[in-house]
C-alpha cells in the first residue's frame, strides 16, 4: 500500500498560548484511505489539517505529501492536496461553472485538462443546470456539493476536508457521504475532521480521536470498538478521552 | 417597556468602540484642520505690517507711509539701495513675500508732470493648489488701495489740485502687479495665476484623494471578505504562490480604482466647469487676462504649465501612493476578524489621506520646518500632494526626497504585507478593538 501522508510528531503552539494546539501529533494516511480525526471543539483537529494543508506553519515536526515536505516544499504540497475549510463559502458573484473553472485554472493551464475537471465536478456535484446560476442564489447544501466537487475534481492525491458535512441536512450528507466512499474506492485518499461519530463509524477506515492536541488513539471503527470494548464509536470516544484525563 | 429594553439592545450593538473611535477621531481631524485654516485665514485677514521699497524716498511719499500708519498699518521699509530690478533675486534677498514698489521718479510725474504714475504690488505665490493662494497679498493690495486714496486726497487738500482736474486726481496713481515663482516672475495679480492653477491642480488633488480612498477600501473589503468567508483558505492551499495573490489583488484594485476615479473626477470636472461658467483653465485665464496681460502666458512664464514630463512625474508619485495604500491596506484587511470591523480598518487610511488633502487644499506646502510640517511629512501620501507645487517651483530635490521617502515606505510595507501572507500570521492575527492586536489562538 502506497503512503500519501505521514504525520510526523507535528506540533503547533500559538503565539502566547501557554499549551500546544497540537502536540507531536503522528499517523500515516495510505492510498486510498479515509482518515478522520476526531475530536472534541478546541482539540487540534483544524489546526493539525491547516498545517498540513500548508496554511499554518509547524511549531517542530513535519508532514510529507506523496514525497514532499510542508517545511521544505509546500508548493510542491499544494499540487498534491486540496483543501476544503469547515464551513468554507464561495465566491457569489460567480457562478457555479465560473467558480469550477477558476478554481480548476490554479491546478492546470492545459484547456482539455480543465474542460475534464469542470466534467467531473458537475457529475460530482449533480447540480446541473443550477450551475448556471450565481452561487449567491445557493442553498448551504449546494455550495457545500459544489465545494466538495472542486475538491476532488483535480483527483488530489490527498483531499482535506474539515467538517465536510457539518451544518447539512441528512439527505444532502447522506449523498457527500456517498461521494466521498465512491472516490475512496477509486484510489483517492482522505483525511476528513468532525464531530460526527456515525458519520465517522460510516465512511472511514482509520480513525484517530485527538484531545488537547495529542492524538490518542488510531485505528479502525471495529479494532477501537473492540479494544475499549464498546458499541459504538461515541462510547470508544468517551472513554479515551476520560482515560487521558486520568492520566 | 419593550422598547426601552430593544432601544437598549440596539443602541449597545450600534454604538460600539469602532463608532467610538471613529468619532474621537474624526473630532482630533475636524479640530486639527481648523487649526490649520486658522492659521492661513490669519495670515490673510489680520495681516498688518505692509513692506514698502519707496525707490523714490521723498516728503510726498513719505506723507504717503505716515497715512498707511495712521490707518493701522505697520510699514516695513525695505532698503531701496538693494533694489536691483531683479524683482525675484530682490524679493529673495529682502526675505519677504509681498512689497508695494513705489519707482523712482514716482512724486515728479504726478506733482511735476501731473501725470499718473504706477506702483507695483508684488507677490510671491506659494502654493498652486492652495485656496490661500487666490487670496495672498490681501493685505497688500488693501494697502495698495490706501496708497490711491490717500495720494488722491492729498493732491486735493495739500498740492491745490482743482477739482476740475478730479478725473487725473482719481487715476494719478496706477497700480501694476507682479507674481513671482520661484526665481520667475511675471507682470500679473497673483489672484489670476491662483484662479487658472487652482482649476487644474484641484483636479489633480481631488483624484489622488478619492484613487487612494478607493484602492484601499476594496483591498481591506475583498481580503477581509475572503478572509472572513474562508475562500482565503481555499485560494492559499491551492498550487498558485502567494505573491501572485497579493499582485493580482493588488493590481485588481488599482484598476477598478483608476476607473472609479476617472469616472468621479469627469464628474467633478462637470461640476467645476459649472463653478467656472463653462470654461477650460486656458479659457479661463483668457477671460481675466486684460490689456496687455495675457494670463495664459504669464502661467507658462511662472513655470506652472504642465509638460508632459511634469506629468509623468506626478502620475509616478501618484502610482507610488496608491501602491503604498493598496500594500498597506493589505495588512489592513488582514487583521478583519469580522464584516464589521473592516469599517473602521479603513479610517487610518482615511486620516492619512485627509490630512493632507485637507492641508493642501487649505494650508498650503508651506515648506518650513514648522511641527505640523514635519508630521506631516511623515505621512507618504503627502509627498504626493506636495508634487504638484514641488514641480511648479521648481523644487526638485523636494520632489525626488519625497519620492525616495514614499519608495522607502512602499518597500516596508510590501514586506510586511507579504510577510502576512507568506506566514500563517494571515490566519492568527486580527485586531480587536481593545487597543491590541489579538492572537487567535483558539484554533482548533
Amino acid at each position: 500500500m502506497v503512503t500519501v501522508l505521514e504525520v510526523k510528531e507535528l506540533s503547533k503552539k500559538y503565539p502566547k498560548a501557554e499549551k500546544f494546539a497540537a502536540d507531536k501529533v503522528s499517523f500515516s494516511v495510505d492510498e486510498g484511505d479515509i482518515f478522520a480525526l476526531i475530536g472534541s471543539n478546541g482539540a487540534g483537529k483544524t489546526t493539525t489539517i491547516r498545517m498540513i494543508a500548508t496554511l499554518l506553519s509547524p511549531t517542530s515536526g513535519d508532514a510529507v505529501v506523496s514525497g514532499n515536505s510542508i517545511l521544505t516544499e509546500p508548493s510542491k504540497v499544494r499540487e498534491c492536496i486540496t483543501y476544503l475549510p469547515d464551513e468554507a463559502g464561495a465566491y457569489k458573484t460567480m457562478t457555479g461553472y465560473g467558480y469550477l473553472k477558476f478554481m480548476g485554472g490554479l491546478f492546470t493551464d492545459d484547456d482539455e485538462t480543465l474542460k475534464k475537471y469542470i466534467e467531473k465536478a458537475e457529475a460530482i456535484c449533480g447540480l446541473g443546470e443550477r450551475l448556471n446560476d450565481k452561487i449567491g442564489s445557493y442553498s448551504r447544501g449546494m455550495i457545500r456539493k459544489l465545494l466538495l466537487a472542486r475538491a476532488v475534481m483535480t483527483s488530489p492525491r490527498l483531499a482535506i476536508l474539515d467538517e465536510p458535512t457539518s451544518g447539512l441536512d441528512v439527505i444532502n450528507a447522506l449523498e457527500i457521504r456517498n461521494i466521498i466512499k465512491s472516490l475512496a474506492s477509486q484510489g483517492m485518499s482522505f483525511l476528513i475532521s468532525s464531530h460526527n461519530m456515525l458519520e465517522i463509524e460510516y465512511i472511514s477506515t482509520k480513525i484517530g480521536i485527538i484531545s488537547k492536541g495529542k492524538l490518542l488513539v488510531i485505528g479502525s471503527a471495529k479494532e477501537l470498538k473492540e479494544r475499549y470494548n464498546a458499541e459504538n464509536l461515541e462510547e470508544v470516544f468517551e472513554r479515551v478521552v476520560k482515560d487521558n484525563e486520568v492520566l | 417597556m419593550k422598547f426601552f429594553k430593544l432601544l437598549k439592545k440596539e443602541i449597545s450593538e450600534l454604538f460600539t468602540k469602532e463608532i467610538i473611535i471613529s468619532m474621537i477621531f474624526t473630532v482630533v481631524l475636524l479640530f486639527a484642520m481648523g487649526h490649520l485654516m486658522t492659521g492661513a485665514m490669519q495670515d490673510i485677514i489680520f495681516s498688518d505690517t505692509v513692506n514698502l521699497i519707496d525707490c523714490d524716498n521723498t516728503e510726498f511719499t513719505s506723507e504717503i507711509r505716515k497715512f498707511l500708519e495712521e490707518n493701522g498699518y505697520e510699514v516695513n521699509l525695505l532698503p531701496a539701495d538693494k533694489y536691483t530690478g531683479n524683482i525675484a533675486e530682490d524679493m529673495k534677498n529682502y526675505g519677504e513675500a509681498e512689497a508695494i514698489l513705489i519707482p523712482e521718479g514716482f512724486t515728479e510725474k504726478i506733482l511735476n508732470e501731473k501725470k499718473p504714475s504706477e506702483i507695483t504690488v508684488i507677490c510671491s505665490m506659494k502654493s498652486t493648489t492652495s485656496v490661500a493662494a487666490m487670496t495672498s497679498g490681501a493685505s497688500v493690495y488693501d494697502a495698495a488701495e490706501g496708497i490711491e486714496f490717500v495720494v488722491e486726497k492729498m493732491l486735493y487738500e495739500k498740492y491745490g489740485i482743482s477739482p476740475d482736474d478730479s478725473k487725473f486726481a482719481q487715476t494719478a496713481v496706477e497700480v501694476g502687479n507682479i507674481t513671482i515663482a520661484g526665481e520667475k516672475f511675471a507682470n500679473v495679480g497673483v489672484e489670476a495665476v491662483a484662479s487658472v492653477t487652482m482649476m487644474r491642480n484641484m483636479v489633480v488633488v481631488m483624484m489622488i484623494f478619492f484613487l487612494v480612498l478607493f484602492a484601499s477600501q476594496m483591498i481591506i473589503t475583498a481580503i477581509a471578505t475572503e478572509k472572513i468567508d474562508k475562500t482565503l483558505e481555499t485560494l492559499l492551499s491551492a498550487p498558485v504562490s502567494r505573491m501572485t495573490i497579493i499582485l493580482s489583488k493588488m493590481t485588481a484594485a488599482a484598476i477598478v480604482s483608476i476607473i472609479n476615479a476617472v469616472a468621479y473626477m469627469i464628474g467633478f470636472a462637470g461640476y467645476m466647469s459649472g463653478m467656472s461658467a463653462g470654461m477650460s483653465p486656458e479659457e479661463l485665464g483668457n477671460m481675466v487676462s486684460s490689456g496687455e496681460v495675457d494670463i495664459n502666458s504669464a502661467v507658462e512664464t511662472l513655470n506652472f504649465g504642465l509638460n508632459i514630463g511634469d506629468l509623468f512625474l506626478i502620475g509616478l508619485q501618484m502610482f507610488m501612493t496608491i501602491l503604498i495604500a493598496l500594500s498597506v491596506s493589505i495588512i489592513l484587511g488582514a487583521l478583519a476578524k469580522d464584516a464589521k470591523s473592516t469599517q473602521t480598518l479603513v479610517m487610518p487610511i482615511m486620516i492619512a489621506i485627509m490630512l493632507p488633502f485637507m492641508m493642501t487644499l487649505f494650508g498650503g506646502s508651506s515648506g518650513d520646518s514648522s511641527m505640523i510640517d514635519v508630521v506631516m511629512s511623515i505621512i507618504p501620501f503627502t509627498h504626493t500632494f506636495r508634487a504638484l507645487d514641488n514641480i511648479a517651483f521648481g523644487n526638485m530635490t523636494a520632489y525626488w526626497l519625497g519620492f525616495l521617502y514614499q519608495a522607502i515606505c512602499l518597500v516596508i510595507c510590501l514586506i510586511l504585507a507579504v510577510r502576512i501572507f507568506t506566514t500563517d500570521k494571515i490566519f492568527t492575527v486580527s485586531l480587536n478593538f481593545k487597543g491590541r492586536k489579538k492572537t487567535n489562538n483558539n484554533e482548533e
